[in-house]
């Protein structure tokens, strides 16, 4: 040990011995405008001695003269040249158009970008903090091929469900991993997209498979910003904006619902109604978001630091609905000595959210149906019950929106979330290092509803009601990484070995109270009953592995990379704990090639292919592999049970076998770069084959336990997706184009005991299963019947009668639509002149199939329920022609059929930016380095033959099996905001 | 070199040493390392002692109170929506459908009953397989015997409930083997067994109630708690079986309808102390009373649910219309009720009320079920009046018209009604229909209108013509012989390869 230290500190002083210093002095300016340029570094190469420009681009420091320098700054290609003292040098730095030099983040390492073998998306991160984004998940939108992200609802704070490669499981999740600053994660509500720095996404197997039994979702790297040299840097950026529905859908006034009624014959109406009150306006509202962040960042030689703290706050279109964060942030990175660095990145983040009732009737409290589904005649309060609201609506049977608002309007939940890492690398060699990383990753968990006793209905039938859940997670990992990079001739080793230990600890209390006196007190002393129900439990689930990678690059023409990582998981039985996870990728680079050497157009060619293995391990329980006992509580109270006992019976079939889904994925991708990367195009196809899908199989009600948890099945993905960035312009006028297209194609493969199942029930009108999950077929596919339209003769739906016996029976169902789109894409136009910038961002899916659930409550006909004005155009007399059936007391003309499947395709102007870039020296004089105010609009216009609000829905939101389905869903908004961002 | 050596086995322990245990045992869920005491290398014996034993008994009671769903309300459904006592006051499918006789295969509340069902004759089969097995002895042979006579009560009256509705169905009567992941592959399709012939099914039906009337079987009849499996049930449930046509047998109808007369029952004089609450309006007046056979008592304490499917809680001086309520009493039997001049059943049956809606009735007179009309209602699933008139239906097949008449009699004189006219009990024909009407009268919501329809084959002629009679009925498909039956559950049949469905859907 002792001799250890003694030659790493040896080693060390052997860096300083030097000789005379001069002064060496000059300017740095920009080759493309003759400006001066700020914080460049210039060092002596291979040493720390050296500086940054100061604002007017000036340099001056002691070196050794003849030093060799190197001048580098953030977009320009770095310069070596030898210092003059003799004179004030000027050194200008060209801007990099070079993407391959650009350093990729890869698991536990780096790469540059020309040397990538495996299938790595990287977000741009330029425009984002001229994108009003809320949510990081958002900035990946149809930014990165491959990946499909969607906003299933417009609820603020709606998780982004987001999808690399499709959907490789069933009762797992399909998320990806999250990997912030080297901390994994399942999901990043708490980070605020201004302190995204760079976003990669590990696709394929390949690249992935160093993340293990967490992987097989893909993995998304984000690195925060850190602090760079120069003069401080003090960084506001604000927006502030407008959120209203995009779409409005109108229901019938009075006299119109009055002739309704009188054909479906339901109820009675007494005559003079009148419109009263328009639920609508009643119900949606203009919303306001609002974002602040401030920064202070700066570095020297040593150390860089990097300090935020933002507010966001986002005020639904409907009323009660709200998301609201608080995050601070502060990331600091110290050389100590030449052979130890340490790095530390603590975050925290308070939000709050809240929602509506949604994917529910009118009968059951849904308010996006309510609001069209309560007739107009009706008023807000019940003049009869002061404090009560309105509920006579002579037989429909409903509760109107405002009422259904404020059956949430008390709730609340709020995460506490607070980051923290801490790594140290110890340099033994130039080539052989070592990192050391502790992360605590702690969730505090607070979630309250209160339930007025006496303003809605329900509330009064439960006497009002109040519940309370907290937990606190902790999630530790302790990370040890080793690397040794050397290169020898053309050759070039990459070895990285590590151990990786994540211990978890959970507990929760639950908490519920009804029978409150009045809505004064909410919280649960105030109420009298105290649920059965009540309790803490929890939980700890530790994983470890070993990992490790070997790269070789033979003068980054031939790269061949192979990954290895075993994961052991408490959760499995200690038989089957252990899974391993290798990979393999080799890339060609053939424009390094003898003969490839005239063809200067081209800037790089590279062909890559890979195969590699992932695990999914989240469908697995805390305790899976253990037959566990339910416990039932006994009434206390009754007689003879004054000490009874807690009651224990089967929970679950105990299951040994059980392991994690293995996700085998091959790829294969080109990479092509001309034109001195003015256009560069990725391609890649992959075939993903997923195992040992985890699901729980519903036994028979004969069984003890409803289910049995197993790996049941197989399902494949694949697909294609390519890339292509252009620089059209890139002198005064500069013109920037990207564009990326995915298509994927799953299939359901095999399911070992049970073949058929049955998701998505919605109106209760027919209470039917509309998605039907089968292998053969892909995930989510609708299953009903076809309809041929309307019978000009009955005004009845006129179903296929597919079997030919006659009539219509469940037989004749048959699949009716595919929510999978064909393909999706994403375009991104980028404008710029002198200091005025405009970001056109264009999105879309094509050929999925929308299931408008909705509609059998908004033009269903069958009860007393308001309609929508569509239902104007029903059949009333024999030998009309139109597509709306007859309104009748009947669900007849609701079954699960073509009339509800939508085509969902759509292109949508997601956002549009113009902005400014002030400068000029009053700004300079004030210190202000960047003033860029901006105007923005978000989903300003949908091209779409869809009905509903927005074809980007689904009430299931990130479930894989249930997708597309429109089923009184939080509509989308759309937003306008300003935003400003300034420098000092 | 030295030193390298040196560092590489530094870094080397550094590396592997950093390892995080992978045992970790449940902190708050019981799991086999908890359940102490427990022989997990024996898988013969489930229930190792008495308690143990005593709780999947005491499930069987438990099951039978929280049945309010698929064994009281799904069942009304089925027998007075099905048929012509009541609309189905709601507007979902599957209530519409069985108003009008289309329900297929899709319908939620056919599966799970179904499903229910077969849970219901699984907890009887784990007392049925497993009392002999229990090897404390504390748990006398007494007791073992009649803990099982009572589990084949619960799993024949189930059955028999199923093969009225599905014709053929699954009889299972082994326990669902242990399933382990070794085994699943080879277990899973036995858990989802064929349908047996009819004929299969009553055979079960009628030895298990044998088995339950041997000497030590099931207890004889209690005063003071009906809510009991007794011989006497069992003695009723055959009289209703051996009435069926598949097995029929009018002697037996008769002989058992004694059997149960002999037990003690005895019509109370006052129809209304079957279901009526206290004034006070704070529990109901009698229960366990000398005519009921079998009820699900729900003492002050505890409570039904389901009378809120009905309508107002009449114990409950908050309770309001806040919801459709199901059983909406049709035009037709209201129309019966005043064809007799019925007043008192009427009342009894049909209570009026001024809701906000007006589905079927205007809204400032409508009507609603009334007979489980309190959360501390029993539910009451047969008394002697049932069995007095089925022991009518089988002496007017067997010819003894005057026999019969008697005891319609004894019926119509406790509803102040007259005795049936001369010109009645003098033709076999008129007796039948008499027999039917006065079962209608007397047992309206009490789950039995559809089987006496389809027992008595009256259901074509009787429902195939009700939208002539009955203005506020939805429009009906025709009854066919292959409708009587209800369809299988397409889910199940998707699950289970075994399974057939019937013709018709």
């Amino acid at each position: 040990m002792r001799n250890l230290l003694t030659f790493v500190l040896l080693w060390c002083t052997i860096l300083s011995a030097y000789a005379q210093d001069v002064q060496i002095k000059g300017v740095v300016i920009s080759g493309e405008d003759n400006l001066p340029l700020p914080g460049v570094n210039v060092v002596v190469k291979g040493t720390t001695i050296g500086t940054t420009t100061d604002f007017d681009g000036q340099f001056s420091f002691a070196a050794p003269a003849k030093s060799l320098l190197v001048v580098s700054y953030i977009g320009y290609k770095p310069q070596e040249l030898v210092a003059d003292a003799t004179k004030s040098m000027r050194i200008v730095l060209r801007e990099d158009s070079e993407v391959l030099e650009e350093v990729v983040v890869v698991g536990y390492g780096t790469v540059k970008r020309k040397d990538v073998t495996t299938s790595v998306a990287t977000v741009s991160t330029e425009d984002l903090d001229q994108r009003p984004l809320i949510s990081a998940a958002s900035a990946i939108q149809g930014k990165a091929a491959g990946v499909n992200v969607i906003q299933p609802n417009g609820e603020p704070g709606a998780g982004m469900v987001v999808r690399v490669r499709g959907n490789s499981s069933i009762n797992a999740s399909n998320d990806p991993l999250y990997v912030v600053d080297g901390v994994p994660m399942s999901e990043i509500n708490f980070l605020s997209p201004n302190d995204i720095e760079s976003m990669q996404i590990l696709k394929d197997a390949s690249s992935a498979a160093i993340y293990g039994s967490r992987a097989s979702n893909g993995v998304v790297l984000i690195t925060t910003k850190a602090g760079a040299r120069g003069d401080a840097k003090i960084a506001f950026t604000a927006h502030v904006g407008i959120t209203d529905v995009a779409k409005r859908v109108e229901s019938l006034n009075v006299a119109q619902y009055a002739d309704l009624m009188k054909e479906i014959g339901r109820v009675n109406l007494p005559s003079g109604l009148t419109d009263q009150t328009n639920w609508f306006d009643e119900t949606y509202r203009t919303g306001v978001t609002q974002n602040y962040q401030l920064s202070f960042s700066n570095g020297n030689d040593k150390m860089r630091y990097y300090v935020s703290g933002g507010y966001t706050k986002e005020d639904g279109v409907i009323k009660v609905a709200f998301y609201e964060r608080y995050n601070m942030r502060a990331n600091l990175e110290n050389q100590i000595r030449p052979w130890l660095k340490f790095n530390t990145n603590v975050a925290y983040s308070d939000y709050s959210s809240n929602g509506i009732v949604s994917g529910q009737g009118s009968n059951r409290a849904g308010v996006v149906l309510s609001v069209i589904n309560t007739p107009t005649y009706a008023t807000i309060w019940d003049a009869q019950n002061p404090g009560q609201y309105n509920n006579n609506f002579y037989g429909a049977n409903i509760t109107h929106p405002v009422e259904n608002m404020s059956r949430t309007a008390d709730n609340q939940t709020n995460n506490n979330r607070l980051i923290g890492s801490v790594s140290g690398e110890i340099t033994f060699l130039p080539e052989l290092k070592l990192k050391s990383t502790t992360s605590i990753d702690r969730v505090y968990f607070h979630k309250t509803s209160f339930l007025d006793p006496k303003k809605t209905e329900y509330g009064r039938s439960q006497y009002g009601n109040a519940t309370d859940d907290r937990s606190l997670s902790t999630v530790m990992v302790f990370d040890n990484i080793l690397t040794y990079d050397k290169a020898f001739g053309k050759h070039s080793f990459n070895v990285m070995a590590g151990t990786s230990g994540t211990t978890s600890k959970w507990s929760e209390s639950y908490q519920t109270v009804s029978h409150f006196m009045n809505s004064e007190i909410k919280t649960l002393n105030a109420g009298n009953k105290v649920s059965q129900g009540n309790g803490t439990r929890a939980a700890d689930w530790s994983i470890m592995s070993y990992l490790g990678r070997v790269a070789y690059n033979y003068d980054s023409k031939y790269l061949f990379t192979a990954n290895f990582r075993s994961d052991g998981s408490s959760k499995l039985s200690p038989a089957k704990r252990w899974g391993y996870f290798p990979s393999f990728s080799a890339a060609w680079r053939i424009s390094s090639e003898e003969f490839m050497k005239d063809i200067t157009w081209i800037d790089d060619l590279k062909l890559r292919g890979g195969w590699g293995q992932t695990g999914n391990q989240s469908g697995i329980s805390d305790y899976a592999y253990l037959q566990r006992y339910n416990i039932t509580r006994q009434n206390w109270w009754e007689t003879g049970k004054e000490n009874a006992m807690v009651i224990l019976s089967p929970a679950n079939m105990k299951n040994k076998d059980l392991t994690w889904e293995t996700t085998t994925q091959t790829n294969i991708g080109v990479d092509l770069s001309i034109f001195n990367s003015r256009l560069v195009f990725n391609a890649d196809a992959y075939y993903k084959y997923t195992t040992d899908l985890l699901m729980d199989v519903p036994l028979p009600s004969t069984s003890d336990v409803g289910s049995i948890t197993r790996n049941e099945g197989e399902m494949v993905n694949k697909g294609i997706e390519f890339a292509v960035s252009s620089k059209n312009f890139v002198k005064a006028f500069k013109w920037d184009t990207d564009f990326n297209i995915s298509l994927n194609r799953n299939e359901v493969k095999k399911f070992t005991l049970q073949n058929v199942y049955y998701y998505a029930q919605t109106s209760e009108a027919t209470s039917e299963n509309v998605v039907r999950m089968t292998p053969g077929q892909p995930l989510g596919m609708f299953w009903g019947y076809i309809s041929d339209g309307v019978d000009p003769e009955t005004g009845d739906l006129m179903y296929r009668d597919l079997d030919g016996n006659g009539k219509i029976t469940s037989s004749d169902k048959t699949y009716i639509g595919n929510p999978n789109p064909d393909f999706t894409f994403g375009l991104t136009n980028n404008l710029s002149y002198k200091g005025f910038n405009l970001n056109i961002f264009f999105q879309g899916a094509v050929g999925n199939d929308i299931y408008n659930a909705s509609r059998m409550e908004t033009e269903g006909m069958y009860d007393a329920k308001n309609q929508s004005t569509e239902v104007l155009n029903r059949w009333r007399i024999p030998g009309q022609i139109t597509d709306m059936p007859r309104a009748v007391a009947t669900t007849d003309n609701l079954k699960a059929s073509t009339r509800f499947i939508e085509d969902g395709s759509f292109v949508r102007l997601k956002t549009v930016t113009l902005s400014y870039n002030f400068a000029g020296g009053l700004l300079k004089k004030w210190g202000v380095s960047r003033l860029q105010p901006y105007v923005t609009a978000q989903n300003l216009f949908t091209i779409t033959g869809y009905s509903g609000f927005d074809p980007e829905v689904n009430q299931w939101g990130g479930s894989a099996t249930v997708q597309g389905i429109d089923w009184g869903t939080y509509p989308q908004v759309r937003s306008y905001v300003f935003g400003v961002n300034v420098e000092f | 070199m030295k030193n390298r050596i040196k560092l590489g086995l530094f870094m080397g322990a550094v590396l592997f040493a950093t390892s995080c245990s992978l045992d970790q045992d449940p902190i708050s869920d019981f799991s086999e390392i908890t359940v102490g005491g427990k022989d997990t290398t024996d898988t013969s014996v489930k229930f190792k002692t008495k308690e143990e034993m005593k709780t999947q008994y005491d499930g069987i009671y438990k099951a039978i109170q929280n049945a309010q769903e698929a064994w009281y309300a799904d069942m009304l459904v089925l027998n007075e929506t099905h048929s012509d006592n009541a609309y189905c006051g709601s507007s979902g499918a599957e209530l519409t459908s069985l108003e009008q006789q289309t329900q297929d295969g899709t319908n939620k509340n056919i599966e799970r009953d179904w499903n229910a069902f077969l849970g219901y004759i699984n907890t009887a089969n784990r007392v049925i397989n497993n009392v002999d097995l229990v090897p404390d002895q504390s748990l006398t042979q007494a007791e073992r015997k009649q803990w099982k006579a009572e589990a084949k009560i619960w799993r024949a009256w189930i059955l028999f409930d199923m093969v009225r509705l599905w014709g053929d169905v699954p009889v299972v009567t082994e326990e669902a083997p242990d399933i382990t992941a070794e085994n699943v592959e080879e277990v899973y399709p036995l858990l989802y067994p064929s349908r047996k012939p009819v004929a299969e099914v009553y055979a079960q039906i009628i030895s298990d109630l044998n088995a339950a009337l041997e000497p030590g079987g099931a207890p004889a009849v209690n005063a003071g708690n009906k809510f009991l499996l007794t011989k006497s049930v069992a003695n009723a449930l055959l009289a209703r079986v051996y009435a069926e046509k598949p097995v029929r047998d009018y002697t037996k109808v008769i002989q058992y309808a004694e059997a149960v007369q002999n037990d003690g029952f005895k019509l109370v004089p006052d129809f209304s102390d079957l279901f009526s609450v206290n004034d006070a309006k704070t529990d109901v007046n009698f229960r366990n009373t000398s005519e009921s056979i079998f009820e699900v008592t729900y003492p002050v304490g505890s409570g039904n649910w389901v009378t809120w499917m009905f309508g107002i809680d009449h114990v409950d001086p908050n309770s309001t219309y806040n919801w459709a309520k199901w059983i909406t009493p049709s035009r037709d039997l209201i129309q019966a009720y005043e064809n007799e001049g019925d007043n008192v059943r009427m009342n009894q049956a049909i209570v009026w009320g001024q809701p906000s809606w007006s589905n079927h009735y205007p809204s400032d007179h409508y009507p609603f079920m009334y007979k489980t009309r309190s959360k501390y209602n029993s539910i009451i699933k047969i008394r002697l009046a049932d069995i007095l008139l089925l022991k009518a239906e089988a002496y007017v097949e067997t010819g003894n018209l005057q026999a019969a008449a008697a005891l319609v009699n004894t019926v119509r004189n406790r509803a102040k009604l007259a005795d049936l006219p001369a010109t009645t009990v003098s033709s076999k024909e008129k007796m039948a229909d008499a027999v039917l009407n006065e079962r209608r009268l007397e047992l309206a919501y009490e789950g039995q209108r559809w089987f006496d329809l389809v027992r008595t084959g009256k259901v074509f002629s009787i429902l195939n013509s009700l939208n002539t009679r009955d203005s506020g009925r939805l429009p009906m498909t025709p009854v066919t012989e292959e409708t009587v039956l209800l369809p299988v559950p397409q889910t199940q049949i998707d699950k289970n390869p075994n399974l057939t469905q019937n013709k018709g859907y």
